[in-house]
């Protein structure tokens, strides 16, 4: 059952167009992530969504019902904000149970909805206290918790988790998969922190001024990137981009580097190489790359090493306990099958059938 | 009030401020209440020293009783029409549409104006003869012949406030105004998810922002308009009937047309007194509000 689909949705404010024709189909229990650098549109989607600005052009249908011109109140759509948006001089629990009173249910109802969802939420000690004598954190759960009492059909989030320090957003982001899993509720979920999107994310919309590039499964995004952009968009380190020339050898990368020969692209291409499917041990079938070492960082768990290649270096994710020094040379090995080519002049990514 | 780390040195920094302090505000304070004490004269004699007799002769004087409750009438009327007109117009121009930058300027003008200049402008305006409200009135037939709008003692008050909220509204507008572009647009936004009309938005989501701000222009708005002195002098001169005499120019009469500067000290003394207990009793609810409001 299809519970959130957009079509053609436009936006333009006066002759800016910001939002270039989303099309989207959401099933309910899904997790969907919006993705993409800052002003790209992702909160003027979801403010459409939500109802508190209307799009030039297109349709918004919630569960079959066709939500243009509804008002915010009457959609069935809860939002969370990034700065919480909380009543500073009401008290958590009217904070959380606002939505039910505006509505007019009565105080005992609510009293009871209102704790259930602090309860979830783990708030419910904080019911009477003031949103500025809360952390964070605190803020933030009653601000999901006022979403949660209204039981709404969707869930919005824009960027809700980046306000906080990077502790708390670690432990915020498990908080709120724990509690996808454990409601079943339909998300959409603005960010632009790529790792909370491949976490949480059921599916990943990847926004590019004003459209969508990619839509798919963190697996899909991350491993078969659409175009040069979704693949420098995901990942940190972020994928090695290296130049071609094609020759009779075959496709040479980085000034010859290495050669791949099976590959016999029509139109020139660019190759992308993400840090970690580069190794230091040979396999059958591996493309080489010869290099020196060039700079070493080690994160902890795994040392980022960056190789210099002819005219040009790669990054590669090595395992910590590799001795490594500088200057010394190296040979990185990689999966023919892990190199991805794109177009060097759309960026589109190309597959490049052998002849 | 001192802070535990006020030191010495901190002390002996603001020494210089104190002493011009003491020199500009305390001495003239002190020798004004020595002068409340004497029956001295503008002209002649330094006086002799009556105890509080002024105080007693002024408080219980009809003169003082009707002043003080004609400064009360003007200071309550025209803080009040302020303050609402002042947060429905900010409210009005903290709307898009077009030509908004245009009339927040404008709206400055008139409390740009020095007081003397509104207070002749509007003279003109009730001018009995040829001033506009009469010719306006009476061409829209709301009137039937011309009114001496300050001659009579029945509207010359109100003309007074009129005068004054036309001049002082706008202070508290911009005052509002800035509070309202406080106002979090998230925090509306949700409200406006959460289905609260347009009087519970203000109510839970504005005023929290504009509380603190409005406080503060009530406490200056009050002040001034206790002390108001040249608006009525330029108008009506206290007049008809005493029936717009404030305090102040009952002050200024008493010290220097009937020259009788003890008494006069005295009643200054009186009305700083009030200003006083009024300046406190603000800072007190302005505290609670700054305490809730976060
Ligand atoms: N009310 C508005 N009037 C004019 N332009 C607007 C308005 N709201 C948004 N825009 C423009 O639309 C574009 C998209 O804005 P939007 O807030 O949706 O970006 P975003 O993807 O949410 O970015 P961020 O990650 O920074 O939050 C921006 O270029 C912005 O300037
Ligand atoms: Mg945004």
């Amino acid at each position: 059952m299809s519970t959130l689909e957009l079509r053609e949705i436009r936006k333009s404010y006066g002759t800016l167009e910001t939002l270039k024709g989303i099309n989207l189909n959401l099933e309910s229990g899904e997790f969907l992530v919006l993705l993409g650098a800052s002003g790209c549109g992702k909160s003027t989607l979801l403010s459409m969504i939500s109802g508190l600005s209307d799009p030039t052009s297109g349709d918004i249908t919630l569960n079959e019902r066709r939500l243009n011109g509804v008002h915010p109140k009457d959609r069935d759509i809860a939002m969370v904000f990034q700065s919480y948006a909380l009543y500073p001089n009401l008290s958590v629990a009217r904070n959380i149970g606002f939505g039910l009173e505006m509505r007019g249910i009565d105080r005992s109802t609510r009293e009871k909805a209102v704790l259930e969802a602090a309860k979830v939420l783990q708030v419910d000690h904080l019911l009477d206290r003031k949103p500025g004598d809360l952390s964070g954190g605190q803020r933030q759960r009653v601000a999901i918790g006022r979403a949660l009492v209204r039981k709404p059909k969707l869930f919005l989030f824009d960027e809700p988790l980046s306000n906080l320090d990077a502790k708390l957003r670690l432990e915020m982001r498990s908080e709120l998969k724990r509690l996808h899993q454990m409601l079943g509720v339909t998300v959409v979920y603005v960010t632009h922190d790529q790792i909370e999107a491949m976490t949480l994310a059921s599916r990943i919309a990847v926004m590019r001024g004003g459209c969508i590039e990619q839509l798919g499964t963190p697996e899909e995004i991350y491993n078969r990137p659409a175009s040069r952009f979704v693949a420098e968009f995901m990942g940190s380190p972020p994928i090695n981009i290296l130049a071609t020339q094609q020759t009779e050898r075959g496709l040479e990368i980085a000034s010859g580097a290495a050669v791949l020969k099976d590959l016999r692209p029509t139109d020139p291409v660019v190759v992308g190489i993400r840090p970690e499917a580069l190794k230091t041990q040979a396999f059958d079938g591996a493309i080489t790359l010869s290099g020196t070492v060039d700079l070493v960082e080690l994160t902890g768990p795994e040392q980022i090493v960056s190789v210099a290649l002819n005219d040009t270096r790669v990054t590669a994710t090595l395992p910590a306990d590799l001795p490594l020094a500088l200057g010394q040379d190296i040979d990185l090995f990689v999966e023919p099958n892990r190199i991805l080519t794109f177009d060097a002049n759309s960026g589109d990514r190309v597959e490049c059938l052998p002849h | 009030m001192f802070s535990e780390r006020m030191s010495p040195r901190a002390l002996l920094l603001m020494l210089p401020l104190v002493l011009v302090m003491i020199a500009v505000i305390g001495w003239p304070l002190v020798d004004t209440i020595r002068l409340s004490m004497t029956d001295a004269r503008l002209a002649g004699t330094s006086g002799e020293f009556i105890g509080a007799d002024n105080y007693t002769k002024t408080v219980s004087s009809r003169n003082f009783q009707s002043a003080f409750w004609a400064t009360m009438r003007f200071s309550v009327w025209s803080v009040s029409i302020e303050l609402v007109l002042g947060v429905l117009v900010a409210l009005l121009l903290n709307q898009r549409f077009y030509g908004r930058t245009l009339l927040r300027a404008l709206m400055i003008l008139p409390w740009a104006l020095p007081t003397v200049v509104n207070a002749t402008l509007w003279r003109l305006i009730y001018n009995p003869e040829y001033g506009a409200l009469n010719a306006l009135l009476t061409q829209i037939g709301m009137l039937d012949a011309y009114r001496s709008w300050l001659g009579e003692p029945s509207s010359a008050m109100t003309a007074l406030i009129v005068a004054d909220v036309w001049k002082n509204f706008p202070l508290v507008a911009l005052i509002a105004l800035a509070a309202l572009q406080a106002v979090p647009k998230d925090i509306r936004a949700a409200a406006i998810s959460d289905g609260a009309n347009a009087w519970k938005r203000f109510r839970y989501v504005i005023m929290p922002y504009l509380i603190g701000p409005l406080m503060v222009a009530l406490v200056l708005r009050t002040i001034e308009a206790f002390k108001v002195f040249d608006l009525i002098w330029i108008m009506t001169r206290g007049g008809p009937a005493n029936s717009t005499r404030s305090l102040s120019i009952l002050v200024y009469q008493e010290a220097f047309a009937f020259q009788r500067v003890g008494s006069g000290a005295s009643l200054a003394l009186i009305i700083t007194l009030i200003i006083t207990v009024l300046a406190v009793a603000y800072l007190m609810i302005m505290r609670r509000f700054a305490g809730e409001a976060r």
